[in-house]
């Protein structure tokens, strides 16, 4: 399954940038995330509860990221298990200036679903993982400008 | 022989009425004091060495009884695959999997608990550590340089390779010929998909060290055998059950993990094990059917003779032997010459494992995917030469007086009378105004009109035990009761068949005794001689003629001892309807209840010289397959603007030799019916590059409704076959087989006109949306 597109977040780069890659934030954002915990640098260890396509389960798995360009692009490795389930993905996460203001984050990916997700929910996980993705960008949109607020008021 | 009533007549099944007021017993109504419920964990990637099962989660779990991998049971065999015909690279089948899974749905671990739920939930929370491998999920792409190897002694992916007829006299037909025409034929895989999927139910006695198993099985005998096997059990000590099975279709034809798994289980626990199948887990552990691509060539004269028939297929088995994976794609060689006289035929058969489910028997098995090239090729032929596709059948016919006729392909047809089958469906189906409609519809207009004829031929009553494998053979035993009624014990297995009725309408008219007098029992191995079950059209063929020997042998019984009581010699002694006389003396007789009642309570009138009872046990191994055929002929509608096609009537013209029972002839060529349908509109099992399944439920995967089909419209000739006594050929693959090339068929005189002509099935209205499209864009191009 392909999964990409573009967010729109009207906040600066390095705002953006900064949140992308903060645990705390990304535990608020990720939707269904109980727990996100670094195991080593740009590695983590997630607990993630989901229902999609009618199959609700809980998932554990590993985020690592590579790659890294200050600010501007990273790679995302995701591997994850649970109720028999298997989901594998790899994705792109490219940050640019939008040219009307804030940041544009340009995501492209591709995951490998397998298990009961995969035998029934086949139909209905593209739109899904769609509206899982925009969920999550417009929760960190809304925390970078919770932060800058609050930054500005510190 | 009695004057027949019975047979031939329009019986009602006798066991509707308990199945259609719920009042049947199916495995899964099967309910045991202390009974626990297991679940098989299944391998959610299509390859992968298993690192680590860990089952602690999961045995701490309220209500779990037991959490077992393969580490954890011993078993004497692995499971068994039966045939060895061809010099298949054998693969070992364990019904857990040890270190390597090799299809979604392989199962790694089996999960008893008290609760179905709770054994289900439980199997959730095993964690298995798996390192992916690369899958192969398309038997071509498995065959192609560098692709993953499912089992390391099957390097490339070969299973097997096996061929029919004279390579040579091919060639030559195809350079001497007027015409030749090829074609690229895929026969999809199909999921059997019975209403009832599959069960079972074990339970050890432990003070008998006795093994009992209630499965929704094909083969009572040969399970019970196999599991003993397996177990290393010793075979006196398992009884199998058959209760009511809600359809078969092939796929419960077989030895599975899961009857091995509850028995273990249920022997270790010491406590009755069930385990049912849910519908997705049938869709991806239970064999599929077909799953074939054949490339088929034909050569033919200017008069339209076929001088020769060429074809090359690739049979994708899927990631393990079954039972019978590895025979059933032989079956659609032995096919190929169709009801023709065909100057030559050569066919190769590549089969090839890939990361899918096991293929194995589904309804016609083989043949109809043989039958689907012949029929599909000899349509390509007459556009070819611009001929009627019955024209060019009708020239081509083996005529009547060549039987026993001898096919190219080595196999002897039985019996037939093709042409007079092929003119009934013409008239039937009033084919020439079939013809002037679709030349008007085809004129312009929104939609066209297409004809398919296919003539199927199928070999059926499985089988000469000769002919491979050595276990043709059927059994009967036919017992009066002291009171006179009657108890028939049959080998095969009947899920729906209607055996009970047809054997009952069959002794009925020979032994001359009400109907309701008779009871006709089947499936338990402790009450039941041995015999072979089900499939392959073989229970009235093969069992029905096993009772009527059986038949013939009790009634000897009876006239000697009629004879005793009347004082006369047996060869005297009349047998007519029900009643024993002298011949010439009508006066001097007994009734057979009669006899029944001295051979077991007043055997002193046997005076020592006939042993007591009434009963004769026969087997019958019959010299051939029977060659059941007919005409059937399909007309669609397809919307030129979306593609829609409709299928508005079906006209099937069955030769299944003799017909006992009218009714459920009717009945079994309906069924067939609208599974051929779904092959060639509807159903087809897909998977994506990684072997996961595309289709994993009835959301994905259409099985046909009442509504999309028409009502059909049957007609019948009989031609006996002199391969059993009755002259039955069976009828119970032969709708499927005739249906899905005529649908095909006429898809494809729809959409000739514009240079199509092959629409891959399921025939969708997506594909003949983009076959007409990319027709119009070629047309637009100006050239093909």
């Amino acid at each position: 399954m392909e999964l990409s597109g573009k967010a729109h977040i009207s906040a600066p780069r390095a705002e953006v940038w900064s949140a992308l890659l903060d645990p705390d934030v990304l535990r608020a954002c990720l939707p269904g995330c109980e727990a996100l915990t670094p195991t080593g640098p740009d590695a983590y260890e997630a607990s993630v509860v989901l229902g999609v396509a009618g199959i609700k389960g809980s998932y554990r798995g590993r985020v690592r990221i590579t790659d890294r360009v200050e600010e501007s692009r990273y790679r995302l490795a995701v591997e994850g298990a649970g109720g028999g389930n298997r989901i594998k993905g790899d994705a792109v996460i490219e940050l640019r200036d939008a040219a009307r203001g804030g940041t544009d984050v340009h995501y492209a990916g591709e995951a490998q679903i397998a298990g009961t997700l995969a035998v029934v929910g086949q139909r209905l996980l593209q739109p899904a993982a769609k509206s899982l993705t925009e969920k999550f960008f417009a929760s960190i949109g809304t925390q970078v400008r919770k932060r800058v607020a609050e930054g500005r008021r510190a | 022989m009695a004057v027949s009533k019975m047979v031939g007549a329009r019986v009602k099944r006798v066991e509707d009425p308990r199945l259609i007021t719920g009042a049947g017993t199916y495995v899964d109504d099967i309910r045991m004091v202390d009974m626990l419920y297991g679940a098989v964990v299944r391998s959610p990637i299509a390859h992968g060495r298993i690192r680590r099962i860990d089952t602690k989660a999961a045995r701490e779990r309220p209500g779990v009884v037991a959490v077992y991998t393969a580490k954890d049971l011993q078993f004497a065999a692995p499971l068994p695959n039966a045939w060895n015909l061809t010099g298949i690279r054998v693969t070992r089948h364990d019904p857990l999997a040890t270190e390597r899974v090799r299809m979604v749905g392989d199962g790694v671990a089996f999960v008893v608990a008290e609760s179905r739920y709770g054994a289900r939930d439980a199997a959730d929370v095993v964690d298995v550590d798996y390192t992916e491998l690369r899958p192969v999920s398309d038997p071509e792409r498995a065959l192609r340089k560098g692709a993953p190897n499912v089992w390391d002694n099957a390097p490339g992916n070969e299973a097997y390779r096996t061929e029919v007829g004279d390579r040579a006299a091919v060639d030559a037909a195809f350079a001497s010929a007027f015409k030749t025409v090829s074609l690229r034929v895929v026969n999809q895989r199909l999921i059997p998909t019975p209403i009832e999927t599959r069960g079972v139910v074990a339970r050890w006695d432990r003070g008998l060290e006795q093994l009992t198993v209630w499965s929704s099985s094909q083969i009572p005998h040969l399970l019970k055998t196999n599991i003993a096997g397996v177990l290393g059990l010793p075979e006196q000590k398992v009884r199998v059950i058959v209760p009511e099975v809600g359809g078969g279709f092939g796929c419960k034809l077989n030895i599975y993990a899961e009857e091995i798994l509850a028995a273990r289980a249920a022997m270790l626990l010491n406590r009755p094990v069930k385990w049912i199948e849910e519908r997705r887990e049938s869709f991806a552990s239970t064999i599929h059917g077909r799953g074939h691509v054949h490339y088929v060539e034909m050569a033919l004269s200017r008069e339209g003779k076929i001088l020769g028939l060429r074809n090359r297929f690739i049979a994708d088995l899927g990631a393990y032997a079954q039972v019978n994976t590895e025979a059933i794609p032989t079956l659609a060689n032995l096919v190929l010459s169709g009801v023709y006289d065909m100057g030559a035929i050569h066919s190769e058969l590549i089969a090839v494992y890939t990361n899918l489910p096991p293929t194995d028997a589904y309804r016609g098995a083989g043949r109809p995917e043989g039958v689907h090239a012949v029929e599909r090729i000899i349509h390509a032929a007459a556009h070819a030469l611009d001929m009627d596709p019955t024209e060019i059948r009708r020239r081509n016919l083996i005529a009547k007086d060549r039987f026993p006729f001898t096919a190219k392909t080595g196999v002897t047809y039985d019996s037939g009378n093709y042409e007079a089958n092929l003119d009934l469906a013409l008239t039937v189906s009033k084919y020439a105004e079939l013809r002037a409609e679709q030349a008007r519809v085809n004129a312009g207009g929104t939609h066209l009109m297409g004809i398919g004829v296919a003539i199927y031929i199928e070999l059926s009553g499985f089988n000469p035990s000769g002919a491979g494998g050595g276990i043709g053979w059927e059994s009967g035993t036919v017992r009066f009761e002291p009171t006179g009624k009657v108890t028939i014990y049959t080998g095969v297995s009947p899920h729906g068949q209607g055996q009970e009725t047809t054997f009952a309408q069959i002794a009925a008219d020979e032994l001359g005794v009400p109907f309701e007098d008779i009871t006709v029992l089947h499936g338990d191995t402790q009450m039941v001689q041995y015999g072979m079950g089900t499939y392959g059209s073989r229970g009235t063929a093969v069992g029905g003629a096993a009772l009527v020997k059986a038949i013939d042998r009790v009634k000897d019984k009876a006239k000697r001892i009629a004879a005793l009581l009347l004082e006369a010699s047996p060869e005297d002694i009349v047998y007519d309807q029900g009643g024993l006389y002298v011949g010439g003396v009508p006066g001097r007789a007994v009734t057979v209840q009669e006899v029944a009642g001295t051979a077991y309570l007043h055997v002193d009138k046997l005076k020592n010289e006939i042993d007591p009872g009434l009963e004769a046990t026969a087997t019958f191994d019959p010299t051939n397959f029977t060659w059941p055929y007919g005409t059937y002929i399909a007309v669609v509608i397809i919307d030129r603007e979306t593609g829609e096609v409709k299928l508005r009537d079906l006209f099937a013209t069955d030769d299944v030799g003799r017909v006992i029972s009218p009714l459920l002839v009717a009945g079994q060529v309906h069924g067939g019916i609208a599974q051929g349908v779904g092959q060639a509109l509807f159903e087809g099992a897909r998977f994506d590059e990684n072997g996961q399944p595309l289709t994993g439920s009835l959301m994905d995967y259409a099985v046909p409704i009442a509504s999309e089909l028409p009502a059909y419209v049957l007609a019948a000739t009989e031609t006996p076959t002199p391969v059993n006594p009755l002259g039955a050929k069976g009828v119970g693959e032969a709708g499927t087989i005739g249906t899905t090339p005529a649908v095909a068929n006429a898809v494809v005189d729809a959409l000739q006109q514009f240079g199509i002509d092959e629409v891959e099935m399921p025939i969708t209205s997506e594909r003949i949306w983009q076959a007409l499209r990319n027709a119009t864009q070629t047309k637009k191009g100006g050239r093909r």
